[in-house]
């Protein structure tokens, strides 16, 4: 408890007091609520609309989450493929780092095409930013178990998956909790991004649609409200990983040792 | 104890990226015997041992397998129909690595039930014979412990456990000391000698130690590099007791060991033709 204490405490503290002195500068210099409303501002404006921005956030976390899954799962599963054939790694690895440098914004529009306006389109969007950490990852693990491990696998005549699923895939757990971390991060930015070009308006519109319309509504209160909840997403959907990557791994590997 | 199995290895050479790793290696150790490889690091030593335990066949030579006892083949303790557990005990080699090499994230007795398990052995059948021989070597108040929890010397001896559960007819060992403090790795090398004298396995001991080598094998070989030789193989005949290591014989062993560890290379050319 009081090692949690000892690492929450200086972030909350830093965010609290970054908060106060935005207040009190928005006070003092008086900015334009169109420009810079101040955090109580963005509160109060959040608080009367927040029926639509919880239904937005709900929309945001369902795609981002799902979209995360995928990205977890293909991500994986192609590492591990990968990972039993130099011939595959060698011709599909580099296509997919390739492919990683596509940007996202270019290729959203495309999404829209093929998954139409909504959920799938989002949800795409956030699986194809958030799988090639995933897959990087995962193959950098699968690939570096000792080779010793691998040679008394060998000895005690254990087949391929055997290998991959008692020794292989478990001593990449802490590359891939790293991969899925830096993913859920990720999924959440694929997700408002594809909301930007793919959203939907109506009741159950995402945030990145409240952030569309806020603007053009010149409402900065709630395009900073929605920035915030997007954030909020993200960091609950890290926190996730992280807890369970933190579970995984507590027994054993030295970075959960608090020090 | 079942028989174990003898080695032969008759003019053995290895390749490694064109070089000659090993040069015409002849050595013999007969079933139930205790062979220690002591030289040079970087001298062949490994190799031979990865060669003997059929992790890599070798560029020329060969390498047989001799059994003891009255029956002359596996097949006799392996019949068909038999139990998963005595299909896993019928697995003649084990090895014990440097530094243990234990799964990390699998408690101790996980780690020794693991060559059971990769052989299908049932979960009940494999902890029962995993604990037998955590009991046997005083080390079932571990049982629940993970291998970071533990020192360097109880990872060896967990380590030991895990190659000696499948109940091996040959125990190939690499360097498995060579990390511990002198201490430790006295103890570990009595309680080696002990499990080789109540297991009957045959055993091949990789070590750069020359005491190690004397105090536990029946025959020591040397190795020099590059490539690796063979020196005619000195005989170990002083009593294996604790008491020994001041003797007169043993020191004398030790140091006709030594005498070809630092023969010069023309020399190690000469007697090996």
């Amino acid at each position: 408890m009081k090692n949690i204490l000892r690492v929450a405490l200086p972030p909350i503290f830093t965010a609290l007091a970054l908060l106060v002195a935005w207040e009190i500068a928005v006070m003092v210099f008086k900015p334009a609520a169109y420009l810079l409303p101040s955090p109580l501002m963005i509160l109060r404006a959040a608080n009367v609309d927040s029926r639509q921005l919880l239904q937005a956030t709900l929309s945001t976390a369902i795609s981002a989450g799902l979209g995360f899954v995928i990205a977890a799962v293909v991500g994986m599963t192609c590492a591990s493929v990968l990972s039993q054939s130099k011939f595959l790694q060698r011709g599909l690895y580099p296509l997919a780092s390739l492919f990683q440098m596509v940007p996202l914004v270019a290729i959203a529009p495309l999404l829209v095409i093929w998954f139409g306006y909504g959920l799938s389109a989002t949800v795409a969007s956030a699986a194809i930013v958030a799988v090639f950490p995933v897959l990087a990852n995962t193959l950098d693990g699968l690939r570096s178990t000792d080779p010793a491990l691998r040679e008394l696998f060998h000895i005690y005549k254990a087949n391929r998956f055997t290998r991959w699923w008692k020794l292989e895939l478990p001593s990449a757990t802490p590359n891939i909790v790293t991969g899925l971390r830096i993913a859920a991060g990720l999924a959440v930015i694929g997700t408002v991004v594809g909301e930007f070009v793919s959203g939907y308006a109506g009741e159950d519109a995402p945030l990145g649609m409240v952030v569309l319309a806020s603007m053009r509504g010149a409402r900065t209160d709630l395009v900073f409200a929605a920035v915030a909840l997007s954030a909020a997403v993200g960091f609950v959907l890290f926190g996730a990983v992280s807890f369970l990557g933190w579970l995984s791994l507590r027994k054993w590997h030295a970075s959960t040792l608090i020090q | 104890m079942r028989d174990a199995i003898g080695v032969h290895v008759r003019g053995v050479s290895h390749k490694f990226a064109g070089a000659n790793v090993i040069d015409h290696a002849d050595v013999q150790v007969k079933p139930g015997g205790f062979l220690a490889i002591v030289g040079d690091s970087g001298g062949g030593k490994t190799t031979l041992l990865r060669l003997i335990g059929g992790l890599i066949a070798p560029s020329s030579g060969e390498i047989v397998f001799t059994a003891g006892g009255e029956s002359d083949s596996q097949s006799d303790h392996a019949p068909r129909g038999q139990s998963a557990l005595a299909a896993a005990q019928a697995n003649a080699i084990s090895f014990c690595f440097q530094e243990g090499r234990l799964l990390p994230w699998r408690n101790v007795l996980q780690n020794v039930a693991l060559p059971l398990e990769l052989n299908g052995v049932s979960a009940q059948e494999r902890h029962t014979a995993a604990r037998e021989m955590l009991a046997k070597m005083q080390l079932s108040d571990s049982e629940h412990k993970m291998p970071a929890q533990l020192s360097g010397g109880m990872r060896m001896r967990v380590a030991m456990a895990r190659a000696l559960v499948t109940r091996p007819k040959l125990l190939l060992l690499d360097e498995p000391f060579g990390a511990l403090d002198e201490v430790t790795r006295l103890a570990l090398d009595e309680e080696l000698r002990q499990l080789w004298q109540q297991t009957g396995t045959t055993a091949i001991l990789v070590t750069h130690s020359i005491q190690e080598a004397v105090s536990l094998a029946q025959q020591v070989v040397v190795m020099r590099g590059k490539p690796g030789r063979i020196l005619p193989a000195i005989v170990i005949d002083v009593p294996k007791d604790a008491a020994h290591r001041t003797s007169m014989p043993f020191v004398a062993l030790c140091e006709r060991v030594y005498q070809q560890m630092t023969l010069p290379t023309n020399e190690v050319v000469k007697v090996t033709r």
